[in-house]
């Protein structure tokens, strides 16, 4: 599949996020997203009025509201403007981030501001998930988000111990991430030598899967500003670019338990990563990129993914995060943000995914600040029966 | 000099310097005299950003002086006493300027009381001392429950409240057997906790809190007993912030279609079809009209099973709603993902397995099988999913 | 091989989709609903920016982004509708059992109205512009529903009678005269009442010799302004020396004189008379002469004498009418059955009669008049005329006059508009086309051809009389 940008080029000039918490009582949904909103503007230095355009998403079913694109229109500014809805599930965020940038590389919209938002508490995630399955058979059955099986994989593969310790040390290495992080809602100061204790003692929600270990539960939004090439670089100082990204679907069925490998069913993971290194001429995307923000719902899945998103072989994965090559310093930073097992509103967690890896470009993330120079970032989203978007971005406009 | 409210008028007019805000006071070039009746005479004079506070019997230069009693300025001053109605009922005159008045509005910070610092041990007997007065007895009727709190840290302690016979009592130890037992590692924790500086899932999450018993009873603490309120907390009161509870319920209905309708028909015959894919030979179940993978329609019904092998067990220890009734589900359960016989790959099945044997289930992979299960069929069969009541061991 | 598909495998299965959700109000919404729990009070937000006060109130203004939280408005419990829909089937998530009226309620004080229920009336009786008001909810729910609906207040707005003292009756409807009342105003709406302002207290004759200044001269021009097509003339009686006069005698000789020549008119005396008098010497005067209609100043301002082209000051002068004044002007010509017609010369006069008239006084309908042009009012502006058009209470008439060249547009704006028009010496002393009129009554006869133009047929005495209220002596 060829590259997928014919038109102009896309830079995304301005980020802004609230604090992700557990609850929100103090403002409403429109008065929650108001503030990423604000944030954006200010950050970008831009009015309402210079916006053009209005994406806005968030999770089906969670919050219980029906069309809240209409009555958010206080919070997000798109009076008399034009505005698109997105809901695609977990991945709604990175789709929100994809639309904005079509949007802008059509030519149809100079300036575009897309808005993620969940607020958590309001509604019932996991009863809201189980809507999305076939209200005829799996919606009965199902577990919403959790499952055991990717953790029953790796120890299966890799042995309780080393499993485990993948996964717990993992964790310990967001929350070290979160505590740099002032937008993060978890950040419990985890020590490294915690491990063995948590691993024992955290709550367990799914087969292994530990409630420490999964994402959390939060309140917020995530506001982020693209604009054309000739805009981006009139309106700011430091556009960061929108070099490719890339969707992989599945169907809806559950039908991948089987344990089969001679029967492998399509991992959208490693197909979408497949697709956009190949078509911009990536071979090692462990050395190109600088930073990867991955939607990782999970320590187990975050650890899992690694290998499907860089192709690595064996265990390559576990090794990095064995030696903490996936820290801020290392190698191969993941989630300097502290990640979605941090902060996951969960409509907003897909775009704020872009929207870090785009302060990390920018060299403005503050305290979690990769050490070194970030040219070029990778972002992902997830969602549904495996689906899974990856966005690039870069800081010079040179591919 | 006397106390109102607990701060004395001098406290006001000493902090005056230190509330100043120099922002507020741009522009303005005046004097503004205070006459606190039985307390004494001040002065503020403001000029270029500064000020100056003094006591003195002249108050003849001020452009406008304001006349009270102690309590009433106090009150206003510390936001007990609503300034406008003291203002209307006469408590609280002007003399001169009364624009001007307004201006000091702005340029000083609101006066905080000195606050003492309570220690966490100060909390947790404040916060234990008021448990019988903040109880509830109406919304605890006929319970009989005995709440135990296990506090470590340097501060800790042991409580145990106990609700019986629509009467609370508290005693600072633990015994016998309690309904509920909550342990925090640090008393600290519960005191924030408490304060609702974190969440209890937080504190789960990161093994810094257990709860024992019955957890669905914890959860109605906060029935029981009125919220804690922070004695530390400012003179405002902290503003009440509403929050809707409700269930939304509606009526749904669902057309089969021809494929998953005979899948569903099937079913009362206690039969399991599944459709294949010509290309890749996959069956799906439910029977599906097209292989997403191979994108073609199917071209075959395939009878699998019943009977299969288990390939994988989702254990479930969190209770999510059924989205039927939005009961919460009981916990924990095994959803399994069969093998049925005649489907191979990744043709699973998803079922739930008998309560009872969740614990006996083996999972098996490539060549290596898991624990064989047979289904076990309702007497009353309507083409759902319930026709299959669970899968149990094939023994 | 491709599979035919059997229709006799199709049916459809119920399901249900039940999930628990909260909803978190926000410090806005919550100050919002807990007032009007607690305090029974309505409250808006204000956007300064863009000059709106809006319910329900939101933490930032759609249109400009400003942050509005923390402009609070108190708004009254009662409100106009502006839009309604009878929900006429019955649903388990619907508030009320059907039938029942879902109204746009705009409450007073607020610019954007709000859905609300309106209950207490029959919803074949609902109407746009009636006046409604908030009942508050006995038990709460923390929700909107703690105004537990709204209904109607007429018995408010219950016309007391000008004659015999009131029956203290609990009205809740209209009576059957009442809603006849009501039913004939509106047949009359192509009716436009032209009013002819004589005299004024400072039109002289060397201005223009044909202002009257004796009772007799009173009479003639009033006659002719009448079979001009004038249905009311507004007069301030004169001394022979032209000096505007407060004296009972001389009123009442003058407007005794109107009538006698020309029994159907109604004559509208000033209670403002003249400069420098005292307000009992303007309001003893109504009430000796017992007019159908007198003036009732609205707002103490400047009413001066200037030169327009060069703003120097000839005659600067206070036109004193106090809050005080304007109620007890008001209940004096209410209770001697003198009707009001209300001079705003600004909209801080209308604001005004709008506070007043809280305290119940006024019978309905309410007449304004909208007065352009004074030195120390506002001049003429078609935008300010229709804020004050809208700005109205219900169930009242307007008219208008204008100073000078204000004259003719200002009317010729309200007759478009469906209102009424004065013209007179008082008020301009040359036709449009810049000649001195020959009396007051040529000025009608424009007005006349205004209203020809508009398809409005001028009011006869007794028309007006049913249009404004008025009870005839």
């Amino acid at each position: 599949m060829a590259h997928r940008k014919k038109n102009r080029n896309v830079g995304i000039i301005g980020v802004g996020q609230t604090k992700h918490s557990s609850h929100r009582e103090d403002v409403n949904q429109p008065e929650m997203i108001h503030e990423a909103v604000r944030a954006a503007l200010d950050d970008s230095g831009l009015k309402l009025e210079d916006i053009d355009c209005i994406v806005h998403g968030n999770m089906e079913l969670f919050e219980m509201v029906f069309m809240p694109d209409l009555w958010h229109v206080l919070g997000t500014g798109a009076y008399g403007k034009s505005q698109f809805r997105i809901t695609t599930g977990g991945t709604v965020g990175a789709t929100l981030s994809c639309a904005a940038d079509n949007l802008v590389a059509s030519g149809m919209y100079d300036v575009v501001l897309a808005i993620g938002f969940e607020k958590l508490q309001e509604g019932h995630t996991t009863g809201g998930i189980t809507n999305m399955a076939d209200p005829l058979w799996f919606r009965n059955l199902q577990t919403g988000a959790l499952t055991g099986s990717t953790a029953y994989n790796i120890i299966r593969e890799f042995g309780e111990e080393r499993a485990k310790k993948a996964s717990m040390l993992y964790r310990v290495i967001m929350d070290k991430h979160a505590m740099l992080n002032p937008y993060a809602h978890r950040a419990f100061g985890l020590e490294f030598d915690q491990m063995d204790d948590l691993i024992k003692n955290s709550p367990k929600l799914v087969g292994d899967l530990k409630l420490i270990e999964m994402c959390s539960q939060s309140d917020g939004a995530c506001a982020v500003i693209y604009a054309s090439e000739e805009k981006a670089k009139k309106l700011s100082q430091n556009p960061v670019w929108v070099r490719d990204h890339v969707t992989v679907h599945r169907e809806e069925t559950f039908c991948i338990f089987g344990y089969d490998e001679k029967y492998p069913v399509t991992m959208t993971h490693t197909e979408a990563a497949k697709r956009l290194f190949e078509r911009n001429g990536i071979t090692d995307p462990v050395e190109y990129f600088d930073v990867f923000e991955m939607y990782d719902p999970a320590s187990w899945w975050a650890v899992d993914w690694l290998r499907d998103f860089f192709l690595l072989e064996g265990d390559e994965h576990l090794k990095l995060v064995e030696n903490r090559e996936i820290m801020i310093d290392g190698k191969i930073p993941i989630n300097p943000s502290g990640g979605v097992i941090a902060s996951n509103p969960i409509g907003a967690t897909a775009l704020l995914r872009v929207a870090e890896a785009a302060l990390q470009v920018r060299g403005d993330a503050g305290a979690h600040q990769i050490p070194r120079e970030v040219k070029h970032a990778l972002a992902s989203g997830f969602g549904g029966t495996m689906w899974t978007v990856l966005t690039m971005l870069e800081k010079e406009l040179n591919w | 000099m006397a106390e109102y409210f607990g701060v004395k008028v001098e406290d006001i007019f000493n902090t005056m310097q230190e509330r100043f805000r120099p922002e507020g006071a741009q522009g303005v070039d005046a004097s503004f005299g205070y006459d606190i009746t039985g307390e004494g005479k001040w002065k503020l004079t403001v000029k270029d950003g500064q000020m100056n506070i003094e006591e003195t019997e002249d108050l003849s230069d001020c452009v406008v002086v304001t006349i009270t009693d102690g309590e009433t300025f106090v009150g206003v001053n510390i936001g007990k006493v609503d300034g406008m109605s003291a203002f209307s009922s006469g408590k609280f005159k002007a003399e001169g300027d009364l624009g001007a008045l307004g201006k000091t509005a702005k340029m000083f910070r609101k006066y905080a009381p000195a606050k003492k610092e309570m220690s966490i041990r100060d909390y947790l007997i404040d916060m234990f001392g008021t448990v019988v007065e903040r109880f509830k007895p109406e919304a605890a009727k006929g319970m009989d429950i005995k709440f135990a709190f296990d506090l470590g840290g340097e501060y800790g302690g042991q409580w145990t409240v106990i609700i019986k016979d629509d009467t609370c009592q508290v005693i600072e130890k633990i015994e016998g057997k309690p309904t509920i037992k909550l342990e925090f590692m640090d008393a600290k924790d519960y005191v924030d906790f408490s304060l609702g500086k974190i969440d209890a899932q937080s504190l789960l999450a990161a093994g810094r809190a257990a709860v024992q018993g019955e957890i669905n009873l914890a959860l109605k603490w906060g029935e029981f007993f009125e919220k804690y309120l922070d004695p530390m907390a400012s003179g405002e009161k902290e503003q009440e912030l509403l929050v809707l509870k409700k269930t939304i319920s509606v009526g749904q209905r669902f057309a089969t279609g021809p494929v998953m309708g005979k899948f569903l028909n099937a079913l009362k015959d206690k039969k399991i079809l599944g459709t294949k894919c010509p290309e890749c030979g996959r069956i799906m179940l439910p029977a599906r009209e097209i292989c997403s993978e191979c994108r073609v329609r199917f071209s075959e019904w395939v009878e699998v099973g019943p009977k299969g092998q288990v390939r994988y067990m989702d254990y479930v220890y969190y209770a999510s709603p059924d989205p039927l009734t939005g009961e919460t589900r009981d916990t924990p359960y095994g959803m399994i993902s069969v093998l049925l016989d005649g489907c191979k790959g990744n043709d699973t099945f998803a079922h739930i397995v008998r309560n009872d044997q969740i614990d006996r289930i083996e999972f098996g992979w490539n060549e290596m099988a898991g624990t064989r299960v047979r289904p076990v069929w309702n007497e009353k069969r309507t083409g759902s999913i319930f026709d299959i009541k669970y899968f149990e061991i094939d023994e | 091989m491709m599979q035919e598909f059997d229709k006799n495998d199709c049916f459809t299965l119920n399901g249900k989709l039940a999930l628990p959700y909260s909803y978190f109000a926000g410090r806005v919404g919550s100050t919002f609903i807990t007032t009007i729990r607690d305090q029974k009070k309505i409250m808006g937000v204000r956007c300064d920016t863009c000059n709106k006060v809006f319910i329900p109130p939101r933490q930032t203004c759609e249109r400009c982004f400003s942050d509005i939280r923390e402009n609070w408005v108190d708004l009254e419990n009662t409100g106009i509708v502006t839009n309604f829909t009878v929900v006429r089937y019955d649903d388990k998530h619907l508030p009320r059992k059907a039938p029942f009226v879902l109204a746009l309620i705009k409450l007073d004080g607020a610019d954007t109205p709000f859905v609300h229920i309106l209950d207490g009336i029959e919803p074949e009786k609902v109407e746009v512009g009636m006046k409604v008001e908030a009942v508050f909810a006995k038990e709460t729910t923390n929700t909107i529903l703690d105004i537990d609906h709204f209904a109607p207040v007429t018995e408010r707005v219950r016309v007391i009678e000008p004659s015999a003292p009131v029956a203290k009756q609990e009205k809740k409807e209209l009576s059957k005269d009442e809603r006849d009342q009501l039913e004939r105003r509106k047949a009359m709406s192509h009716k436009v009442i032209i009013t002819a302002a004589l005299s004024g207290a400072a039109t002289m004759k060397n201005q223009n010799p044909n202002v009257p200044y004796t009772p007799k001269e009173f009479a003639e021009e009033a006659a002719k302004c009448y079979k001009a097509g004038a249905a009311m003339v507004h007069v301030h009686a004169r001394e022979e020396s032209g000096m505007a006069t407060h004296e009972h005698d001389k009123i009442k000789a003058t407007h005794d004189a109107i009538k006698d020549k020309t029994p159907e008119l109604i004559v509208n005396l000033s209670s403002a008379v003249g400069m420098g008098k005292t307000p009992e010497q303007r309001i003893s005067q109504i009430i000796h002469v017992k007019p159908e209609m007198a003036s009732l100043n609205t707002n103490t301002m400047n009413f001066s004498i200037v030169e327009r082209k060069t703003g120097k000051i000839f005659l600067d002068y206070v036109f004193e009418n106090t809050f005080t004044m304007l109620q007890d002007f008001g209940r004096a010509m209410e209770e001697n059955g003198v009707k009001p017609e209300i001079e705003c010369y600004d909209m801080g006069g209308l604001d005004n009669t709008l506070i007043i008239m809280k305290q119940g006084f006024f019978t309905f309908p309410i007449n304004f008049n909208f007065v352009w042009g004074v030195a120390g009012g506002q001049s003429f502006r078609p935008d300010a005329f229709i804020a004050m058009k809208n700005a109205l209470p219900p169930n009242a008439n307007y008219t208008t006059c204008g100073v000078g060249t204000d004259e003719f547009p200002c009317i010729t704006l309200s007759c478009m508009l469906g209102g009424h028009m004065r013209v007179g010496l008082e008020d301009n002393i040359r036709t449009p086309k810049g000649d001195l009129a020959k009396g007051s009554f040529e000025l009608v006869e424009w007005a006349v051809r205004i209203a020809e133009i508009f398809g409005r047929e001028p009011a006869t005495p007794d028309e007006a009389r049913e249009i404004m209220g008025i009870v005839k002596r």
